[in-house]
Order: C-alpha cells, then structure tokens, then sequence
C-alpha cells in the first residue's frame, strides 16, 4: 500500500516529464528527437492517469494508460513511416525545413 | 345573350391572338416563315371571326339589354374588410363591339400587308409575335371592365407599341425613338394610375359597371372630378399623343410601317379617345375638364396641322395628320359628342391604315426612302398604289362623299353649338381652318409623292408592290370610299345607324357640354365644313401641282416665323430637350461622377477592404513551421488553463 503522501510527488514527476517533453517538441529540430518528447508527454500523462487512479480507488485511469499506450504506438508507426519517407527523399530531417504546405 | 355565350366569345376573341404571339414567338423561327405568316395571321382572322359574332350577338340583343358584364375568375381577393376584389372581368356592350371588329379588321389586314412588307427580314417571327400580341393587349384594353385589367391592357399596349418601335433594334434612331415612346406613355401612366387611385378611395369598387353606378359620390363639377378627368385626360393625351405628350408619335415613325399603320394610326393611339369615352360618365360631371380635353384636341389638331405642312419624311407628315385627326377626335368626346368621335375614329382607323400602307408600297418599292423630295411622278408606275393613296388622301381630307367626309363633318356639325365656355363656336371656326390645313397637307404629300415630275432616276425603276401588300390596300381603298355611307349622315333626322347603335353606351347622362344642333345650323356647318375642305384641295393644286406662281407668292408673304416654326416642329423637342432631358442627364453625370466613386463605391470596397486587411494579418501567422505552431498551441493551452482555474471557477 502506497503512501498517500507520495500523490503529490507523483503529479511532479508528471509535471516534470511533460514539461521536458514539451520543451523539447518546441525547441528541438529532429523530427525523431521531436517524437521521442511527443512520447515523454504521453508517458507523463499516462504517470498521471495512473497515480489518480490509485488514489481515488478507481481502475480507470489504468484502462485509460492503457488506452493512451495503444494510440501512442500507432501514431509512432504513422510518424516514423513519415520519416522514413522523407529519409528517402533525400531530405534533411529537419522539422523547420518542412514547410512546403504553408501556400 | 346568355353569359355562356357572352365568357366564351371573350375567351376566344382573346385567345387566338395570345396563342399566336406565343407560337410564333417560341416556335417561329424554328418552324420557318410559311409557319409564322399563317400562324400571325390566321389567329387574328380567328379573332375577327369572333369579333363579327360579339357584333351580331349585340346588334341582335333586345333593347336594353345589349351591355353585358362578366367575370371570368376572381383574380386576386384583396380582403381585409375593404371588400375589393381583382376580377377577370370584361364588358360586351356596343362600345368594346365597335373597338373589337376595329381592332381585328383593320388588324387582320394589316396583319396580312406584313406578310409581304417583312418579306425579306429575319426577325421576321419575332415581328408577328410582337404584332400578335399587340392585338392580345388592345383586345384586353377595351374589353377590361375592372380598373386593374384596364390598366394592365394600358400598359401592355405601351410594351408592345414599345418592341415594335425598336424593332430593328441595330438602329440607335430606333432605340432611342422606343425609349421615348415608352417614357412618355409612363407619364400618361402615372395620371391614370393616380385616377385609379382617386377613384376607388371614394367608389370602394374596382368594378367599372360599379363604378359608374355610384357617381353620386363625386359632388357634380366638384374639384375631385374635375382633378379625376384630368388625371384620366393625362393618361388619354400621353397614349394619344395630344399636346403636351405629343412628341413620341413622329419618332414612333422609326418602326416598319405596318407598325405604324396598326399601332400609331388606327388602333393604339386611339386608345385615349375610348377611355374618355368610356369614362364618359365621369367626365360628364365635370365640365372645367372636358372644356380642357376639348380645347387642347383642338389645339393639338390645329399644331399638328401645321407641322404637316412642312415635314419631308412620308411617314411622318402621315404621323402627324393621325396627330390631328386625334385631335378632333379628342375635341368631339370633350364636347360630349362621343358617338361622334368614335365614328371619326373607325372611319379614321380605315383611311390613315389605308394611307400609312400605302406609303409603306411606296417606302418599299423605292428601297426605303422616305423623303418625298426625292419622289414625284409615281402614278404611272404604281397604279394601284396610286389609287389607294388617292382615296385615302381624299377621304382624310373630307372630300364630299368619301368616308371621311361623313364623319368630319358629323364631329365638326356638333361643334358649331357644343363647346366649352361662353361662346362654344370659336373651337368649331378654329375646327373648319383645320378642315383647310388637312386639304392642304394631305394633297401636298399626295401631289408631291404621286404627281409631278420624277426627282430621282430611280422612281424609273419602280415596280408595283406585290399581291400580298396590295390586296389590303385596295380593301381598305374600296372602305375608305364607301364604309360611312350605310352607316351615318351628318345631317340631323337622316341615317344613324352607327350613332343608334352606340347611344345604349351613352345613355345614361349626357354633357353640359353638349348641344344637338338642329336641321339648318347642321345644314350651313356641313356646307362651310365641306367648303374649307375644298378650299384646302383647291390651294393645294395650286401650290404644289400647278406650282401656280402667284399662290408661291401669298404663301412668301407670310411672316417668316411660321413656315420655321411649321418645319421645326414647334421646337417641341428641344424645349423639351433643353428644360428635361437635359437637366436630368446632367444630374444623372453629376451623380455618376461623385456619388457612385465615392459614396457608392467607397463604401461598397470599404467592406472588401477592410476583410482583406484582416485576413492579410491575420496570414502572417502561417508561417508553415511545425514549433510556430506547437508554440501557439502550447500558449493558448497555458491561458485557457489558467484562466479555467483562477478566473471562471
């Protein structure tokens, strides 16, 4: 049985992790870096479902990790398949350099 | 007759010409130009046909009942407590009879003049939709018996009057000729509408008949009705083309002549005079106005005269005759004697046909030309033709025995006691001088045209018109000598047959005005009447076909200002030109050059301006980066969430 004085700590973890993720989607230039901090804001989020749930007594914010690990590895095949392509491409895998849909 | 008969016979009479305007105008040109000849002019001998059983049904009613009213349909209920209704109503009485075989008759003929006039133009369905459809608005017009259909048949005659002046709409000359016609019958338009207005504000009735029965709510000589009939009289002398809506008619010439001789000669222009006629009722009540009608159709009579004197263009000093013999017609119902003026109008109706269709041959065979100056000599080569001209010219000039004689003299003999004011018989003395001015001017165009020698090579090479435009004319010819003689004399207790047949209509009141002269003043008129019109014939053989040197001489004498204001029309157009056309024209620049650029303009592109400015800076956050917009995204999560938790909870 985990403390309940741990709840806070937990949601600063979280905190912590979605922040770095954040930070690093909008400051890094690496599309695979950029979708390494996409991940860390998931897992944040899903340390977050996670500690709710055993603090208020409810399975749900498992399910709802659960949920949040599927949808995070599908977009992973969709991003990564997008990547290889413009790997392919020959292009630079810089995300600022991704700009052609702007017109 | 039963009301069976009476909604059949109107249905019918209405039908054929409306079916014919459509076919041929949606199905013309595709089925060629035997189709649309037949067609055009089947449909309105259909209509003639009908016209001669509306004749024979109210000749052959008992006594009394002649007149019938029926409603076809209750058009439109207007409720509301006002008890008004729209009804597809129309009259049959000896009135809107004399108009209908009028209207078919000499339409039909015509009708079948234009087969051979349009011979070679390719608007040729177009025109007999057109024609058709005249004869469909004419017919509603005189048959209306509710203020709405009257004026809906108004308006429709002006339309087509309108497309058929412009028919050869690749003519500036014609464009602007329609225009005119068309802005001055609004005008007309106007008074009549307001008539209309006036006249159901205190009857409460749509209804004619009705109408007519309650006059008793306008007080007799009462400012109302005088203000009624001259809103009715505006209507009148804009469609009539009378002094000081007169100026349309001669620019009206810029259409085909068959058009001329249907609708400014023997039907359209006429309309004025039924309406007064028909609204005699109410013209009755109000002498000031009918004193009015009657001295501007005798002015506009004497005005239009003189032009005729000196015009050049063949249609034209025919325009301008129809104007004056409109006048007199105009004159008679003003004085009262309507029968009078109807008979001037059906014979006139056969005679200025006959002379308009005439001239068309003429036009025709010289390849459009329509100075008379250019023509002389034509009687040996278009024989026929000639003589149609000739019977016409004599009947329009009222030489004894010729149509027109019996009915001018007629209209003239009730002038020497009817009349406006003290002394009613100055009108009828200014009428006799017209008598000498329609001599005059109808003889110089027949010796002009007809007479004397060829003034151009090409009058040599004139061939007489073909069997279609000529047949017409020599019907129209035989008419114009011999229609009036079964018909009227003008001469009290003689023949009145036309003026018996008529007097149901008029019955029921009677002008101030008017005053049956007896056997001997009618006598001395018809004999001085007769008089001015040979002296009008006589001095035109000498001035243009003996070209007799001491008559040139009388006619140098005059003051110069006479022939120039005869020639220049009275300036009528650039008066007109100069105090309306003009100043509206200027407005209408003045308008186009500061308000449409800068109010109408600045504030319709103001709004364009201002979107595009707005989406422009709004633009300039697509700026196609990724981090831009996670940037964005990640800030306005920040604010919504802050805002969520510090302000709206």
């Amino acid at each position: 049985m985990l403390n309940a004085n741990l709840f806070p700590y937990l949601l600063g973890l979280a905190t912590f992790l979605f922040t770095v993720g954040a930070a690093g989607v909008l400051i890094r230039r690496n599309p695979i870096v950029v979708f390494m901090c996409i991940e860390l804001m998931l897992n944040a989020a899903n340390v977050a479902l996670v500690a709710y749930g055993r603090f208020l007594n409810s399975q749900e914010g498992q399910i709802f990790a659960f949920m949040v690990i599927v949808v995070a590895a599908a977009e992973v095949v969709v991003g990564l398949a997008l990547i290889t392509q413009i790997f392919r491409l020959g292009r630079e895998l810089d995300v600022d350099d991704l700009s052609e849909m702007k017109e | 007759m039963s009301v069976d008969t009476a909604s059949t016979l109107v249905i019918l009479v209405l039908l054929f010409p409306l079916l014919g305007a459509a076919l041929n105008g949606f199905l013309g040109a595709m089925l060629g130009r035997r189709f649309v000849n037949i067609a055009g002019t089947v449909s309105i001998f259909a209509s003639f046909v009908v016209a001669c059983f509306v004749l024979a049904n109210v000749v052959g009613a008992p006594a009394g009942h002649s007149a019938i009213t029926i409603r076809l349909w209750q058009w439109i209920d207007l409720g509301g407590g006002t008890n008004l209704s729209v009804g597809m109503d129309f009259t049959l009485d000896a009135l809107s009879a004399l108009m209908l075989m009028v209207i078919t008759g000499v339409g039909f003929l015509i009708h079948v003049y234009s087969v051979g006039y349009m011979e070679h133009d390719p608007g040729f369905a177009r025109f007999f939709s057109y024609m058709n459809f005249f004869i469909f608005s004419m017919l509603t017009l005189v048959l209306a018996a509710d203020l709405v259909i009257l004026i809906i048949g108004w308006a429709l005659v002006a339309l087509s009057s309108y497309l058929l002046i412009g028919f050869w709409y690749d003519r500036p000359t014609a464009v602007l000729a329609a225009r005119k016609a068309f802005i001055t019958q609004v005008i007309g338009d106007i008074g009549l509408v307001i008539a209309a207005f006036l006249i159901v504000l205190n009857t409460h009735t749509l209804s004619l008949p009705n109408i007519f029965a309650r006059t008793q709510t306008f007080p007799a000589g009462g400012a109302l009705v005088t203000g009624v009939c001259v809103l009715l009289a505006i209507g009148a002398f804009a469609k009539s083309a009378q002094f000081p809506l007169h100026t349309w008619l001669p620019d009206a010439m810029e259409g085909p002549t068959p058009v001329s001789a249907l609708i400014h000669a023997a039907t359209m222009v006429t309309a004025g005079v039924y309406l007064i006629a028909r609204f005699h009722v109410l013209f009755n009540l109000a002498p000031v106005a009918e004193g009015l009608v009657a001295c501007i159709g005798m002015g506009t009579a004497v005005m239009a005269g003189i032009i005729a004197l000196s015009q050049i263009d063949i249609k034209r000093v025919i325009a301008y005759s129809t104007m004056s013999q409109i006048g007199l017609m105009i004159y008679a119902v003003g004085i009262g004697a309507y029968s009078a003026g109807m008979f001037h109008f059906t014979i006139h109706a056969v005679f200025k046909a006959l002379l308009f269709m005439a001239a068309g041959n003429v036009i025709h065979a010289l390849h459009d030309e329509q100075d008379i100056r250019l023509m002389g000599g034509l009687h040996a080569r278009m024989r026929w033709t000639h003589l149609a001209f000739g019977a016409g010219s004599l009947s329009l000039a009222g030489f004894l025995l010729f149509s027109g004689w019996f009915s001018k003299e007629n209209l003239l003999g009730f002038g020497t006691v009817s009349g406006p004011g003290a002394a009613p018989w100055i009108l009828y003395v200014v009428g006799v001088g017209v008598n000498v001015l329609t001599g005059l001017y109808a003889f110089r165009l027949y010796f002009t045209v007809f007479q004397g020698e060829p003034q151009t090579a090409r009058i040599f090479a004139v061939k007489e018109a073909g069997r279609a435009m000529l047949v017409p004319v020599v019907i129209l010819a035989a008419l114009a000598v011999v229609v009036a003689w079964p018909l009227e004399f003008p001469l009290p207790n003689t023949l009145h047959i036309f003026s018996d047949f008529l007097s149901p209509v008029f019955a029921g009141s009677q002008s101030q005005l008017f005053h049956e002269p007896g056997l001997g003043v009618a006598a001395i008129g018809l004999v001085v009447g007769s008089a001015a019109s040979l002296i009008g014939i006589g001095l035109a053989l000498r001035l243009w076909y003996e070209h007799r040197p001491d008559a040139q001489l009388v006619l140098g004498r005059l003051p110069r200002v006479l022939p120039l204001l005869s020639y220049n029309k009275f300036y009528f157009d650039e008066i007109y030109d100069r105090t309306l056309v003009q100043p509206v024209k200027a407005v209408a620049r003045t308008a186009r050059r500061v308000v449409e650029p800068d109010v109408m303009d600045g504030w319709v592109s103001g709004v364009g301006d201002l979107l595009r400015g707005f989406s422009l800076d709004l633009r300039s956050i697509q700026t196609g980066l990724i981090r831009d917009y996670a940037s964005l995204f990640t800030v306005f999560a920040v604010v919504l969430v802050v805002v969520w938790v510090f302000i709206a909870r």
